[in-house]
């Protein structure tokens, strides 16, 4: 029974691990670009949608607002730093550190105007109820989180497989300069990535934030988690990370089961670092 | 006044890691993130001896540096099998794993309790009791270090590592031995960096895993940048520039509250700038790009 | 108010013309538990109204520095280096298990009083001559609440949840000892990280272990989401806590959940205490609209003994330090105190619970 309900806590976080494997994963694979400021994307999604339900505006427009926020702070990061970046013939190295800068930038911003302590997106309390399937307990708002999270699966990948737009994102990931000889505009697309990756990171934000509450080291965490998915599920496989996350959060819960509780966030790290040395491909690897 | 020699025993120590971590990072271009934790085995090593078996202070320097070494070569091998932006991330989930040990093999660390009250370092009786006499000897350890790393960089296994920073294929194709290369200088700027621990752990008194996080390496990795990759008087200057700048704030009856993140969003907004501006740094490793 | 009348009268103010004396406190502003510097902050504005309103002769006053130290050791270390060696303040109160430990041997080396107004670990007892506690440590109230949950809750078997610091690891050993002396058994302790809100796993294994009792070693917005977490989760069994539940954030984060919550308690009580403690109490709650914490009332009188001290004639730490140790049975508002030679109080222990969304006696 106890396990039974570790598993089940298992699945609850790693679908959300799941949702930052692809959010992360999309921009990446895409744009090789190691997007270190996406940690604070995700944070600054969370806070603003706790901070305008705050001000007491309706929960579903802040939900959405935020996620725009989003979804415009990522085109701009792209915008104004990467791409001006690249012209100037910048290594990815010097790239990855003026990411790393900006997200501490961005990240101490919030610890300026939201202080240290964890917030929590309030809803109603009905779906916080814990209700007992067999002597498993899951609260309506964990349902919704797995369900949630399987359905923008679903929807990525369809996304990526029937749509225009799609198709040239994996055009440009797997042969960048093929893609320029069609016609298709690399710098457009990349735009679109990062847009679709800073919605997805908004979303599994809001959702913690519901669920647990955000706090400034959130950020952080996110980001390697999902990094953590992307490698271990493979670069560029979409359902690869889908798969590591769940299973991430799955390893995580049961490993406490006979491990003390406080080494849990390391053994994710000894995944990471296992599968970084031995297997960078990843579980069902596709290109390193 | 006294204070004005503690920030100054403070930028003798990060002086060390930063000229450390250049040597990982400037010369040979491997980014960790994990200095930080080398930096802890240093201060812990020295802790552990000095509290609970009463060894001499400078003894415990190159006990420090042997667990450094000792660690850095378990993780070495492997660890340089990864490449590029990899390699980051596996130096972060080092620095983490670091951290978990410190924090949860409390037998040996005493977890998040820390070690209080650790006595200053005594040679021949006389003991550095004041900021001062502390300041004189570290930055008696400081030189040293300097001038090792100035000499390796100088030296031709230096001039390797520039080669192998610059294009690893074709130093191969000369018959280099580049993983040996990448291991040597791996351990040596974690041991170094093991030193630099040992100071803080001498001067600060009190040390918890809470000391030596990701934040704290991405600082040094910050000083190294900003000072100028490849150069080791940049490391100086760069860790002499963002060490007492940010105490100017406090003079500026700026609240600590909000002096803390406001130091790390400049240390962030800097790096962001130089990259764009000026990425070679404050003193860049040649004379014209 | 008749606290400094008393005072007034006792004053024989050797100060200079418009000398200022400085007084500094290392307080949780940001951090995990930033409810704490609030309660402190607060417990010092009023008790620098009442310094103010009696006086220095030839107009001196004290100035209170806050350093924040986010309750993080190395953050306070930074603050008390800057208030030693540049503001040069001869006494100075913090809180935290972890930081009091932490600032111990520099307080101590630097021949300055730390007045700890919150942390009960039972090291700081022997922490040093200048280190003096207005609260009580774990060794009194983690005991009664072993014996109270044996005695009259009758419970057999109980877990205990904790927070991984000093604090936590104080309130877990003496809980444990005292229980299993007493004929208890401890079916499991289960640690979290200072200022968690994620507390599935535990409970996950805590309710696998079936306790009649469940003992929390925390701070109150841990022990909020804690308590929440746990009825969403069904975990059965009465719940108590340390005397840091004991504050209005538990109740405001638990909400329904923490009904039948019982927490440990000293004599001090806002509501229905002596006169000198719900003078207090009202006097808080018209400017706050909440009834101050034990934490507020201990920064309070924190604030009063430095310029008590002060008006004795005391000028640097040792002489503050040595007035301290003089002071016997005198009438706080969180009861009768005085310093054993170890620079600690005593006071007796009770038991609240809470019932329809507020903390009442236990009966």
């Amino acid at each position: 029974m106890l396990f039974l309900q570790l598993v089940a806590n298992g699945i609850i976080s790693g679908s959300v691990y799941a949702l930052l494997g692809l959010g992360f994963g999309i921009i990446y694979s895409t744009t090789r670009t190691f997007h270190f400021a996406h940690g604070a994307v995700y944070s600054i999604a969370g806070y603003f949608a706790f901070q305008l339900v705050f001000w007491k505006l309706q929960f579903s427009v802040s939900v959405i607002l935020s996620i725009m926020l989003a979804i415009l702070l990522g085109i701009a990061i792209e915008w104004s730093i990467y791409r001006p970046l690249r012209n100037i013939g910048a290594s990815a190295m010097e790239i990855l550190i003026s990411s790393l800068g900006l997200f501490i930038l961005l990240q101490n911003s919030i610890i300026i105007l939201w202080r240290s302590d964890p917030r929590v997106l309030p809803v109603a309390e009905i779906i916080r109820r814990g209700v007992s399937f067999g002597g498993i307990w899951l609260t309506l708002l964990q349902i919704i989180i797995v369900i949630t999270s399987f359905i923008l699966w679903i929807g990525l990948t369809l996304f990526m497989k029937h749509t225009k737009m799609g198709k040239a994102i994996r055009a440009l990931e797997n042969d960048p300069e093929m893609t320029e000889i069609v016609g298709i505009d690399p710098e457009r697309i990349r735009l679109a990535v990062y847009g679709l990756g800073s919605a997805l990171a908004a979303i599994s934000a809001i959702l913690m934030t519901i669920d647990m509450g955000i706090d400034p080291n959130a950020g952080i965490m996110a980001l390697l988690i999902g990094v953590i998915a992307v490698i271990v599920g493979g670069t560029g496989n979409y359902t690869g990370t889908a798969l590591a996350g769940l299973l991430l959060g799955i390893a995580e819960n049961i490993g406490i089961w006979k491990i003390p509780s406080e080494w849990k966030s390391s053994m994710a790290f000894g995944v990471l670092v296992i599968f970084i040395v031995f297997r960078p491909t990843g579980i069902l690897g596709k290109k390193a | 006044m006294e204070y004005i020699f503690y920030i100054l025993i403070m930028v003798n120590t990060y002086i060390v890691l930063a000229v450390s971590l250049n040597l990982l990072l400037g010369f040979t271009g491997l980014i960790s993130i994990a200095h930080a934790g080398f930096m802890a085995i240093g201060a812990y090593t020295t802790t552990i001896f000095l509290v609970r078996y009463g060894i001499n202070f400078f003894l415990t320097i190159p006990l420090g540096i042997l667990m450094a070494v000792a660690i850095s070569a378990l993780i070495a091998f492997p660890s340089l099998r990864v490449k590029g932006e990899h390699y980051i991330i596996a130096s972060f989930g080092f620095q983490i794993i670091i951290y978990s040990i410190l924090l949860n093999w409390v037998s040996l660390t005493r977890g998040p309790f820390g070690f209080a009250a650790i006595p200053r370092p005594t040679i021949f009786g006389y003991v550095f009791s004041t900021y001062f006499s502390y300041f004189i000897m570290s930055s008696v350890v400081m030189l040293a270090c300097v001038a090792f790393c100035w000499h390796l960089s100088k030296s031709p296994f230096g001039l390797i590592l520039k080669a192998i920073r610059e294009d690893e294929i074709s130093i191969a194709a000369a018959g280099k031995n580049v993983t040996y290369y990448k291991v040597v200088v791996f351990i040596t700027g974690c041991a170094i960096a093991a030193v630099a621990g040992s100071l803080y752990a001498g001067v600060i008194s009190f040390i918890d895993p809470f000391c030596f996080t990701v934040h704290d390496s991405i600082f040094i990795l910050a000083v190294v940048i900003i000072g100028g990759t490849g150069n080791i008087a940049g490391s100086m200057v760069g860790a002499f520039v963002l060490i007492t700048l940010p105490e100017i704030l406090k003079f500026l009856q700026v609240s600590e509250t909000v002096a803390g993140p406001l130091r790390q969003m400049i240390y962030g907004a800097l790096l962001v700038l130089f990259m764009r501006f000026r990425p070679q740094g404050l003193l860049p490793e040649y004379k014209k790009r | 108010m008749a606290c400094c009348v008393v005072l007034a009268f006792i004053c024989t103010g050797l100060a200079h013309p418009g000398e200022v004396y400085k007084m500094g406190t290392i307080a949780c502003v940001t951090g995990a538990i930033p409810q704490h510097g609030e309660y402190t902050l607060r417990g010092f504005e009023l008790a620098m109204e009442d310094i103010d309103g009696v006086g220095f002769i030839n107009g001196g006053r004290i100035e209170l520095i806050v350093e924040d130290g986010q309750n993080i050791p190395r953050v306070a270390l930074a603050g008390l280096n800057k208030l030693i060696n540049i503001d040069k303040v001869p006494y100075f109160e913090t809180v935290g298990s972890s930081v009091v430990l932490a600032c111990s041997p520099v307080a101590e080396s630097g021949k300055v009083v730390l007045m700890n107004t919150a942390a009960t670990n039972p090291k700081i007892r022997e922490a040093g001559d200048y280190i003096f506690s207005l609260i009580p440590g774990t060794a009194s109230e983690s005991k009664a609440a072993a014996e109270f949950g044996i005695k009259t809750l009758k419970a057999k078997k109980a877990s205990i949840l904790y927070v991984n610091n000093e604090y936590g690891h104080g309130a877990r050993d003496i809980f444990n000892n005292v229980f299993t002396k007493l004929g208890g058994n401890v079916a499991g302790k289960e640690i979290y990280d200072l200022g968690a809100t994620d507390f599935r796993t535990q409970l996950t294994k805590i309710r696998a272990q079936e306790p009649d009792l469940i003992y929390f070693g925390g701070h109150a917005n841990e022990c909020g989401r804690a308590i929440k977490q746990a009825k969403e989760l069904g975990v059965g069994g009465k719940w108590i806590g340390t005397v840091a539940t004991n504050a209005p954030e538990t109740l405001s984060i638990a909400g329904q959940a923490a009904e039948g919550l019982i927490a440990v308690a000293f004599p001090y009580d806002p509501v229905n205490g002596t006169p000198k403690m719900k003078n207090f109490g009202k006097r808080f709650k018209e400017r706050h609209g909440v009834l101050p914490t034990i934490y507020s009332a201990n920064s309070y009188i924190a604030g009063l003994l430095c310029a008590k001290a002060l008006w004795s004639g005391a000028r640097t730490g040792t002489e503050i330090k040595d007035y301290l140790y003089t002071v016997k049975d005198w009438d706080t508002v969180v009861g009768r105190i005085s310093f054993d030679k170890d620079g600690m109080v005593d006071l007796p222990c009770r038991y609240l619970v809470v019932k329809e969304g507020k903390f009442v006696p236990y009966e």
